[in-house]
């Protein structure tokens, strides 16, 4: 596992990975559900349309709001409910976690591997920050 | 931004085949690089964000612009 040592809150007990390292997409992609384009602000990549382009938390919100999301006020599990994490550090995003059925999180780490974690705290530290906001949807 | 990929912009257009040739061997983001190098962004709509898309647009309008790589 290449990113062993980058998040030390990661032990063997408290998540799995469940792909290869990849360039394909990142964290905000895997977030929508998508696996075959890289989500980012800078030019040349995929960003939403009506979305705000820069690499404050907000543009990332907005990425999520555009798209149906809104604010949450937990991110306990809800049947029918679809909920993302947002990591940020110093007012600026640095990850999103995408909630699954039963309650552990999806993430992408960058260009390393995607994991299922059991929680939130588990990707926080000095790399991601902290958790600063939960977003839902209804699941179509 | 990492000081290496900061100098590697400071070169300029010297850099845009090093670039074209790094990702021929490695498809990596040097996009951001080669957007601030050449101030363009070549990449169509629909190839947005897929790597391997986004690579052959840059070889394209490197290849019509004269670079060899």
């Amino acid at each position: 596992m290449r990113s062993k040592g980058l998040f030390p809150r990661l032990d063997e007990s408290n998540h799995k990975v469940t792909s290869e390292p990849t360039v394909e997409y990142n964290c905000i992609a895997w977030a929508a559900n998508e696996s075959d384009r890289w989500w980012d602000v800078a030019d040349g990549y995929y960003w939403p349309e009506g979305a705000e382009k820069s690499y404050d938390t907000s543009a990332l919100v907005s990425a999520f709001l555009v798209q149906g999301f809104r604010e949450s006020a937990s991110a306990s599990v809800v049947p029918g409910v679809e909920k993302v994490a947002v990591y940020s550090q110093a007012g600026e995003f640095t990850h999103i976690a995408r909630q699954l059925p039963d309650g552990r999180w999806a993430s992408k780490l960058g260009d390393l591997e995607d994991i299922e974690h059991r929680t939130l705290e588990a990707l926080e530290g000095s790399l991601y920050g902290k958790t600063t906001m939960i977003l839902e949807r209804p699941l179509t | 931004m990492h000081p290496a990929y900061q100098q590697i912009i400071g070169m300029g257009k010297k850099a845009t085949p090093l670039i074209l040739a790094e990702l021929t061997r490695d498809v990596d983001h040097w996009f951001w690089a080669l957007n601030a190098i050449e101030g363009v962004d070549p990449v169509p709509a629909a190839s947005k964000g897929r790597l391997k898309q986004m690579v052959q647009a840059w070889f394209q309008w490197a290849r019509e612009r004269g670079y060899e790589w």
